[in-house]
């Protein structure tokens, strides 16, 4: 039996509500003020809370804060009469469930109730991407292109990602959103949502990438009870949650073979059963994968089925790395900056003029990702007003030195580049030691482009450690 | 949508955001009749389904000034 608490001041709204919920199998209470509710918060435990956004003493929105800061397991659903999307995504973000507008249908209620419910459980283990608001949202006619906090750029890169948007949003097209890790996929994914018109249904996220062979159909299909060791209670899978509305995959390209025949089946029937049954679902879903891989070298190594990729690429987007965002790149700081000022009740303004030539040159390997945790870190270390090179990491602040050795080859498209650069770096000289200095320079170079400059993984393949090759890599640099 | 409303006329948004109010509980209360009237007659299934549809056509009214 689910507990749901109806914070409502209109009594008569409040009263039909508790009739017609506790008809549907509900076990509900009411309160007609913040107050009352955080009291019957805190005597029983609900698994549902529906707010009116207009409150006597508080609104929706700091009910929601006060409810998820201090019952973090029950899920907040807000109803208002205003139709406002600015509103509708700072609630979602914040972490309401949804929010439903008047007037208040009976079908859209329990829609809405019940899939609040069984998302809370079946997520409840899968934890979130941080760049992206979760689950599905209200929205106007009015233009809101992204979603959450996806900063809207300048350079001509991100308007050109803006215009795509646009383009394949309000169509039913399956779309392929292709890019480099931490340049903010599922945001766009989310704002593809909401610009469609299945914008008021729910938009489900599935990240691939940690999804093991066994909990996989699982996942995506759903089980029944008891259908196997483990099926402790009825599953109800992703694709089913996102029936209606939006399911986005990301690091598609991470899934086994088999389970890329199983979603093949899926998509071409548009049905699915979950596992253990024999009732077939049908499905109306639109479909967003994402990858930071290209699936056409996947399909030649045989990893990743030709058929299924044709089933989604209907529509691909390239999402460009930070680096080739140009000015949106300090655009982006200044806007992490002012969020972690705030985390941090700091007041942090500035970056230092070599700062600034740090990020611009730097290759952000982590993309938007990277550049989020760089600031919250520098903001930490920050004591004055400015951030400082040191407050950056080693990598980041040296990059400007290293930067003219390694970029000036550098393509556009960050493809394979031409093999010898070290022959505009050689002092003439023919001696051993700048012989050698020569081919180690070389080698490293060519290893880290291979691993995107993971130092990490660079060390492993040279068969070096860490410390080895940042000595190695200053070394080069002293050279010059 | 409800913003433009409240733009051109904020008199017109605050109205349509009361009737929105009260449609909401008189959808509510024909949905709890239609519970409760298992066995309707012709009459009282007509006068049910009249509300609703009266409901359904103001709400579209207020749609089409947004």
């Amino acid at each position: 039996m689910k507990n749901i608490l109806i914070v409502d001041d209109e009594v008569n709204t409040a009263l039909l509500l508790s009739k017609f919920l506790t008809r549907n199998g509900f076990e509900v209470s009411t309160a007609s003020n913040g107050s009352s509710a955080m009291e019957q918060l805190k005597n029983g435990a609900y698994d549902l809370v529906l707010c009116d956004f207009r409150l006597e003493d508080t609104d929706g929105r700091e009910m929601l804060k006060s409810i998820k800061s201090q019952y973090p397991k029950t899920g907040v659903i807000i109803i208002t009469g205003y139709s406002d999307i600015k509103m509708a995504v700072e609630l979602i973000k914040m972490g309401a469930y949804d929010y439903i507008t008047k007037p208040l249908y009976p079908d859209e209620i329990l829609n809405t109730i019940n899939k609040a419910i069984e998302t809370h459980h079946a997520l409840v283990t899968e934890p979130q991407e941080e760049l992206a608001a979760v689950s599905s949202t209200k929205s106007s006619k009015e233009k809101q292109v992204m979603a959450g906090d996806f900063v809207v750029g300048k350079s001509k890169a991100s308007k050109e990602l803006l215009r795509q948007i646009e383009l394949v949003a309000p169509t039913t097209y399956s779309v392929i959103i292709l890019g480099e890790s931490g340049t903010g996929k599922e945001s766009v994914a989310k704002s593809i949502h909401l610009n469609s018109p299945r914008r008021d249904q729910p938009f489900i996220a599935m990240d691939c990438g940690s999804l093991t062979k066994e909990l996989a159909q699982s996942e995506f299909f759903g089980h029944e009870k008891g259908s196997f060791t483990g099926a402790l209670y009825t599953k109800i899978g992703h694709f089913e949650m996102a029936n209606g509305g939006t399911l986005f995959l990301d690091e598609v390209g991470n899934l086994s073979y088999d389970i890329q025949a199983a979603l093949l089946r899926t998509v071409q029937e548009r049905k699915v059963k979950r596992i253990g049954s024999t009732k077939e679902i049908d499905l109306d879903v639109r479909i967003i994968v994402a990858t930071n891989e290209n699936l056409m070298d996947g399909i030649q190594k045989g990893k990743f089925r030709e058929d299924l990729y044709h089933r989604f690429n209907e529509f691909t987007i390239y999402m460009p790395p930070l680096r080739e965002r140009g000015g949106d790149i300090m655009l982006m700081a200044e806007h992490f900056l002012k969020i972690a000022n705030k985390e941090l009740g700091r007041d942090v303004q500035y970056f230092s003029p070599d700062v600034e030539e740090s990020f611009v040159n730097y290759r952000w390997t982590g993309n938007i990702r990277e550049l989020k945790n760089v600031i919250r870190r520098a903001t930490l270390l920050t004591e004055g007003d400015t951030v400082q090179a040191k407050a950056l990491p080693l990598e980041i602040s040296n990059y400007t030195k290293i930067a003219p050795l390694v970029e000036h080859s550098h393509s556009h498209h960050g493809s394979e580049s031409s093999s010898a650069p070290a022959k505009e770096h050689t002092h003439n000289r023919s001696d051993l030691k700048n012989a050698a200095l020569e081919a180690e320079y070389d080698t490293i170079l060519k290893v880290l482009r291979e691993v995107n400059f993971n130092k990490t993984r660079a060390a492993e393949i040279l068969n070096i450690d860490r410390k080895t090759l940042y000595n190695k890599m200053k070394a080069i640099n002293l050279g010059k | 949508m409800a913003d433009d409303g409240e733009k051109i006329d904020p008199a017109l948004g605050s109205l349509k955001h009361d009737i929105r109010n009260q449609l909401s509980n008189i959808t509510l209360c024909v949905e709890q009749l239609k519970f409760e009237l298992p066995d309707q007659t012709e009459d009282i299934a007509f006068y049910i389904e009249t509300i609703a549809a009266g409901c359904k056509k103001i709400n579209e009214l207020l749609k089409s000034t947004d």
